[in-house]
């Protein structure tokens, strides 16, 4: 009983967010492009909702020549993938939704399961999408080794492989000063840039470029099965974004060291830490994705192996000193 | 699937894939990423302007002509109202001729604006899109102070121009220029001076002299390859050899080169705007048409070229007539459609995913080429 209740709360907390996510999405992205909106007094909130809606209404479409079962799994694959990573996540400290011990590893297998989703949705619907999928595959090979040896490091300096383990290591009566991030600055900034790939941001967003005449992966879906991709894609930008708080800013964590609210209101505070956290995350993932312009497909791997990948490995280094010097077993 | 073990893919683009501007549909071969093949297909948004102007009479084809280019469209009505003029045997007034290069430069401003939004968009830089059209949008308003339409004017006609331009839209003018180039500096920054986009853009698509004069490209593609051709220097018409400006070249000829260029031009072109706006200024009494009846237009038998250098090259109009309301034939050069047949050149050997760049950075307009 109680696991369904709390399957209920983060099934609508994930939705609300989700809606306010694509909402502030296109205010962020309008305010920094200065697109100019049209002079009325709305404020455009039940756009996302009119959007949802017309989605599911709309006719079904799909290509002649399809692989039946893998194109209807990849959306279903998706949506899972990237909720079931979510509910990983430790909300605060009272409130776990699933407390299984190595839930990092458990996490990094889940947020790349979206790149396998992309390509069965490639794979299934035609030579076009495959191109993209294709893309898509390769671009994983770059991202994912630098960002789980970016984890690995935070992992180490916690002694733990489990999330709220690693929120835990970080709590210090110096608030701010005792967060990851600051040790391992490099970590945090290549596992930043590489969750920017992840996420098929505009800088890295080679599989999912319209503007490059290949459509995208999951350009011959419509209707539901297209929802469940959009779906997947902002649940996969908060869940990932949540993750990276908890691993490098402190999570639920407040910055000052201390609690500000009485002690019974403890676990809504550690929420709105962890909410106001992720959201300002999200929001330089918006910024850099309006103003930084795409990389081609060379060059991003050139960054990953060159760059990303070599600086990953320093930093797993000096967290290693780190912990020689600290003297922790 | 047996091709992708061969490791050769033909990729058909569909004519409603975005940026493919308009209609253009291609198949491109490629192996690994790279094009080894690729045959541009054009003919899907032919409406047989040619063939219309042979059913209508010299005023009905006047506003029909503005649907050949909808981002530049007063070019095409001068090439075809000069060409026209010259069968009437009359002089368009020297206010009108003004006027005319004044809206003219106007466009091409606004043309090449467009042109960087959407090069921009193709690139994957959503910031200067909108940066750009919010510039294109002033001159949107100015066109529709002074014509009445923000893309299809239907302002020139035959002997001049429709109506004056009061002082105070060429105060408006010269305040829209003032703060140009403030605005304009940003945009130059975003773009130009981004280390991703110099890596995506030079070396890109190069097109030297030898490739492009076979094609007879004209305009900032042949610009930028080092050949200093402009139709308004080497043969003047209007008013143009009376006004001060230069012809800037590049000699690399890659898309990096073409976007410097097209930025260079949109401050010669307000420089020109500027020029004008003040001769009219100073000259405000003088006539602005002929007052020719415009539905009753008879030219002599003969025939007439004429020419002017649009936003994309060398625009021709050829008109045969037979002394009859009607043209008997009519002949559009229009450089887009030179361009598109360079592509099978250019885009061999170039990466797929910078096909649209490369596309885009000839600036082609498929209605243009297809008329």
């Amino acid at each position: 009983m109680e696991i369904l209740i709390n399957f209920i709360i983060t099934i609508i907390i994930i939705i609300s967010a989700v809606f306010i996510l694509s909402y502030l999405e296109k205010r962020i992205t309008a305010l920094f492009t200065l697109q100019n909106r049209p002079k009325e007094n709305r404020s455009g909130i039940f756009q996302n909702a009119a959007n949802a809606l017309k989605m599911l209404i709309k006719e079904d479409t799909a290509p002649v020549k399809r692989k039946k079962i893998l194109y209807f799994a990849a959306p279903l694959i998706m949506f899972c993938a990237t909720v079931s990573a979510f509910f990983l996540i430790s909300l605060n400290n009272f409130y776990i939704i699933s407390d299984s011990f190595p839930s990092v590893i458990l996490f990094m297998a889940l947020v790349s399961i979206p790149v396998i989703a992309a390509f069965l949705a490639g794979y299934s619907s035609g030579r076009q999408p495959l191109i993209s999928a294709i893309q898509a595959i390769s671009k994983a090979l770059g991202y994912i080794i630098p960002m789980i040896t970016g984890v690995l490091a935070a992992a180490f300096m916690a002694g733990t492989l489990n999330i709220n383990g690693i929120i835990q290591e970080q709590n210090s009566s110096a608030g701010l000063f005792g967060w990851y991030f600051i040790p391992q600055i490099i970590g945090c900034a290549v596992f930043f840039i590489c969750t920017l790939a992840l996420l098929n941001c505009l800088t890295f967003n080679l599989s999912k470029s319209e503007n490059a005449m290949i459509s995208s992966c999951v350009d011959k879906y419509s209707g539901l099965k297209y929802e469940f991709f959009m779906l997947g894609k902002r649940v996969l930008l908060l869940s990932i974004s949540a993750f990276f708080v908890c691993i490098y800013f402190g999570g639920y964590l407040s910055p000052f060291g201390t609690y500000i609210l009485p002690d019974f209101l403890i676990p809504l505070e550690q929420w709105f830490w962890l909410i106001l956290k992720t959201f300002l995350i999200i929001f330089f993932i918006i910024l850099i994705r309006t103003a930084i312009p795409k990389l081609s497909y060379e060059r991003f791997l050139e960054l990953s192996y060159k760059i990303l990948l070599p600086l990953s490995l320093i930093n797993l280094n000096i967290v290693i000193l780190i912990r020689h010097f600290a003297g922790v077993q | 699937m047996k091709d992708i073990k061969q490791n050769k893919t033909v990729i058909n683009s569909n004519i409603n894939c975005p940026s493919t501007h308009g209609a253009l549909r291609f198949s491109a071969e490629t192996d690994g990423g790279k094009i080894i093949k690729f045959v541009p297909e054009l003919g899907f948004t032919h409406r047989g302007l040619e063939k219309t102007a042979q059913n209508r009479s010299f005023s009905q084809y006047l506003p029909v002509v503005e649907k050949i280019d909808y981002l530049a469209d007063f070019f095409y009505t001068q090439a075809y109202l000069s060409a026209a003029e010259e069968l009437l045997e009359v002089e368009i007034p020297k206010n009108a001729q003004y006027i005319r290069v004044l809206t003219m430069e106007l466009n091409r401003i606004s043309s090449h604006l467009a042109w960087l939004a959407d090069f921009a968009q193709s690139l994957g830089i959503p910031a200067p899109v909108s940066y750009a059209f919010n510039l294109r949008n002033e001159i949107l308003n100015i066109f529709e102070k002074i014509t009445g339409g923000r893309i299809s004017h239907n302002y020139y006609v035959f002997g001049g121009v429709r109506n004056k331009i009061s002082n105070d839209i060429l105060n408006d003018i010269l305040d829209f220029i003032k703060n140009f180039n403030q605005k304009f500096k940003i945009l130059k920054t975003v773009m130009m001076e981004n280390p991703v986009f110099l890596d995506r853009t030079k070396d890109l698509g190069i097109i030297t002299t030898e490739i492009a004069l076979p094609y007879s490209i004209t305009g900032v593609n042949l610009r930028a390859s080092g050949l200093a051709l402009d139709f308004r220097k080497e043969k003047p018409y209007l008013v143009y050899n009376e006004l001060e400006f230069i012809i800037p070249t590049a000699f690399e000829g890659d898309c990096y080169s073409r976007c410097k260029l097209r930025m260079d031009e949109i401050e010669i072109s307000l420089n020109l705007v500027k020029q004008c706006a003040e001769w009219l200024l100073a000259n405000q009494d003088g006539a602005i048409n002929l007052n020719i009846n415009q539905t009753d237009i008879k030219p002599k038998t003969g025939k007439a070229a004429s020419w002017t250098e649009s936003a994309r090259g060398l625009v021709m109009c050829n008109i045969i007539t037979d002394g009859s309301k009607k043209p008997k034939r009519l002949k559009w050069r229009t450089p887009s459609f030179y361009a598109i047949q360079l592509l099978e050149k250019i885009a061999v050997h170039c990466a797929l995913a910078d096909l649209p760049a490369l596309i885009s950075s000839l600036d082609i307009v498929i209605t243009e080429a297809d008329r």
